[in-house]
């Protein structure tokens, strides 16, 4: 029995600790967060609540060794606040953004390809070493905090986004194995809906059978949609999440961003052209500005400035003004535009060659991804629940709302009331530990889409032509943590001993189908392929690449990952096939 | 004692005599310490030590502690600057003049300062008032009141309890929670100097 129930939030941009005890009297627990060290100048380290998602590098002679002392010993690169401050001064050296690159369809996890723009004298990491690096930190923090509750042994959860491949899941939770964590995963917006559930003393009263409940949440740096039903269960009322949104990576640094280029367009037409680290700069004024200019409509304008990296505070500073009408024009219309049902996200023509970077999203318009994920799922929500910093402000908060509600005409939306738009998804982890535990209300979850495996059928030689590959179903839409074996009916051959490639699939919507359902070569379009897999399964007593008669299984272990396991049919010998290796 | 005298035996005091004659007749130092050992005197090995116990008299003066001010420690002065400058370029603005330009300008600089300065304020310090009667209330104070927490300015005469309006709440600081520094020293380096290379 462990003392603690604790909730990593593994943000993109952000990062927080929750924690509460296990061992309680009264009903309600007490959810605390954890204040987390790290360095805010050299040799300077400070408690703060969350710990920002960066990574620097320093060159050998920037810090003294003295300065590069946190409680828990000498920092080979440097953590949170400092680094992003570092960063925005150096380049080259800082990495940021790490989770985004976790579920990139190009790059492995495993490859060490950050910084993107890394000098040469830095030797590139690989996003999951990144994760890692913040694990880390977080892990050591709490052994500072709780030296007499080690974390290896709490309930653990660490959040995900919803739109997280089975990849992307495995490497989260292996850095986290690699820095003593057993712990178990949870979807972020998932997160959040917990984290509203903590906060109702009867949620059977707030939801009826059949109703859905939209999750809408935007972070720093990506957008997370997730649908949930509420359903009968055994007479009473349960609750079951039903769809998850692809991986968006639009958030509320795009709406700085999106000042911060009005601005400087304006500066540019008036002569001034502002250099990177102005830019930055520009960008730390836009968003006080804009946090002033959204929490009071009666502002009509805010002045920028941009002071000089100089002393004088006047000289060479650069000023300007946001209005109240940029600020509603430029973030209230392109990110929350008017939308009909159905509408989809607008592409943008892509110029063929681009540098390796993350994908990010080409419409900006939020409310678009919401009803394209509506309409491919055919779903008209009845509940929202907001989250993320960005709906802090009143005015986006309306203004979404108004727009679903113009959006989903005819359907009595309510808007429930989020817990804490900042810190809802580490709240909720924590919640969910607890609900594992202890009992409670739990969100039926299981895989967001079906997977599939990709099957060569037999067939003549024909030059020219591969032998085509079927897909088929491994794994279905909603399959539970922890639930039975999966038995394939048909029997397969397995090519072992020698080097072979897997091929998986993943479905769009959320039709669910039947294990061993077999897509056909001429059907695979309508499925989305993972990266393929690359592994040479142990021959045992076999000759090297022989053909053995298997069957398959598959399971969703206890901690969220996708486990296939080929069964030898004549002797007691498994395969198992993991979704960890990717390669690009 | 470490030094011993032991008895020698018959033989080698025997032949030891021939050679102690002729010792005794080289060397007359030599032959003045054989008799006065003849004499009864003892080495300074063998004789007892004796105690000499004599009182002295030890006077010492015992200061009173005057009174003397203390000084605050330093660092915490220069970490605080530290952070002001850091977080609201607090130095620059105290170190340039601000005659030359107007006040649109200054009170623009003021807005970021105040905002940097109140972040570092309530990020380190938790800051509450000393007494929470609205201002420009009537208050009581109690005679034995604390000279530190209340100032009673005015008529003040007599023993108390006093009653009088609340001017100014005071602030007192609940929480100070200042960066842990890895090393003092240096902390006199409120900003390093920029480089762009």
């Amino acid at each position: 029995m462990s003392d603690y129930f604790i909730g990593i939030d593994l943000g993109t941009t952000h990062s927080a600790v929750f924690y509460s005890e296990s061992k309680q009297e009264n009903a309600t627990p007490e959810i605390k967060q954890l204040s987390i060290p790290q360095f805010t100048a050299a040799g300077q380290i400070t408690e703060q609540p969350l710990l920002p998602s960066f990574v620097y590098f320093p060159h050998a002679t920037e810090f003294l060794e003295s300065d590069l002392q946190l409680p828990w010993g000498r920092a080979n690169s440097i953590v949170g606040q400092l680094a992003r401050e570092l960063g925005a001064k150096s380049s080259g050296r800082l990495v940021q953004s790490a989770k985004s690159w976790l579920c990139h369809s190009r790059v492995g996890a495993d490859e060490a390809i950050l910084p993107v723009d890394a000098l040469e004298e830095v030797s590139k990491v690989s996003p999951a070493q990144i994760t890692e690096t913040l694990l880390s930190h977080l892990v050591h923090a709490w052994t500072l905090a709780f030296p007499n509750a080690p974390i290896a042994e709490q309930d653990v959860v660490i959040t995900v986004p919803a739109s997280f491949d089975p990849a992307a899941r495995a490497i989260t939770e292996q850095a986290a194995e690699r820095v003593g964590l057993r712990a178990r995963l949870i979807e972020e917006p998932l997160a959040a809906f917990y984290a509203w559930l903590a906060d109702q003393e009867t949620w059977g009263d707030a939801l009826h059978v059949d109703e859905h409940i939209l999750v809408v949440d935007v972070g720093g740096g990506t957008t997370d949609l997730s649908l949930i039903q509420a359903v009968e269960q055994d007479g009473t009322l349960g609750l079951e999440r039903v769809a998850v949104g692809r991986h968006i990576l639009l958030g509320g640094d795009n709406m700085d961003m999106t000042l911060t280029y009005h601005l400087a367009g304006q500066l540019a037409q008036s002569g001034t052209t502002l250099e990177p680290w102005q830019i930055s700069g520009l960008t730390q004024a836009c968003r006080e500005a804009k946090e002033r200019l959204l929490s009071n409509a009666d502002l009509s304008d805010v002045s920028v400035v941009v002071p000089s990296r100089g002393r004088s505070l006047f000289n060479n500073s650069i000023k300007t003004t946001l209005t109240q009408n940029d600020v509603q024009q430029l973030l209230l219309q392109g990110f929350f535009p008017e939308v009909t049902f159905g509408e989809q996200a607008h592409k943008a023509p892509r110029s063929g060659i681009s540098t390796i970077n993350l994908d990010y999203e080409s419409d900006p318009a939020i409310t678009r991804h919401i009803s394209e994920f509506l309409a491919q799922h055919n779903a008209k929500p009845t509940k929202i629940l907001l989250n993320g910093g960005v709906f802090n402000a009143s005015l986006i908060r309306s203004t979404i709302e108004t727009r679903l509600r113009a959006m989903l005409e005819g359907v009595e939306l309510t808007m429930l009331a989020p817990s804490h738009l900042d810190h809802a998804v580490a709240k909720g982890a924590t919640y969910y530990a607890l609900v594992q535990a202890e009992g409670g209300v739990k969100v039926k979850s299981g895989l967001a889409a079906n997977y599939y495996i990709g099957v060569a059928s037999p067939m003549p030689a024909i030059p020219g032509m591969a032998p085509p590959v079927d897909a088929v179903c491994v794994a279905p839409f909603g399959l539970d943590e922890g639930s039975e074996e999966q038995m394939l009916p048909n029997e397969f051959s397995l090519v072992v001993g020698e080097s072979v490639t897997f091929r998986f699939f993943q479905s769009q919507g959320n039709q669910v189908d039947s294990v061993g359902k077999v897509i056909s070569s001429f059907a695979l379009g309508q499925l989305i392929e993972l990266n393929p897999i690359s592994i040479q399964l142990d021959a045992g007593h076999y000759q090297e690449g022989e053909m053995v008669r298997v069957y398959l299984t598959a399971r969703v272990t206890e901690l969220g990952l996708l486990l296939l396991q080929a069964h030898d049919t004549k002797s007691d010998l498994n395969w198992t096939i993991e979704f960890q290796v990717r390669e690009a | 004692m470490s030094q011993k005298i032991t008895s020698i035996s018959f033989i080698p005091r025997f032949f030891g005599a021939f050679g102690q004659f002729f010792k005794y007749m080289g060397s007359g130092d030599y032959a003045a310490r054989c008799s006065a050992v003849g004499k009864g005197e003892v080495l300074a090995f063998e004789a007892e030590p004796t105690v000499i116990t004599k009182e002295i008299e030890v006077i010492r003066e015992v200061e009173v502690a005057a009174p003397v001010l203390a000084t605050v420690n330093e660092d915490g002065a220069h970490q605080l600057l530290q952070l002001l400058q850091h977080e609201a370029r607090f130095i620059d603005f105290i170190q340039e003049s601000i005659d030359g330009y107007d006040d649109a300008e200054v009170g623009a600089a003021a807005r970021q300062i105040h905002a940097g300065c109140s972040k570092v304020i309530n990020q380190h310090f938790t800051i509450d008032v000393v007494n929470t009667a609205p201002e420009n209330s009537r208050v009581e104070v109690a005679s034995d009141y604390d000279a530190k927490q209340i100032k009673l300015e005015g008529r003040v005469e007599g023993t108390g309890p006093y009653a009088g309006t609340l001017i100014h709440p005071g602030w007192k600081v609940t929480k100070t929670q200042l960066p842990k520094v890895s090393s003092t020293d240096n902390l006199t380096i409120l900003a390093p100097a920029e480089i762009e290379v």
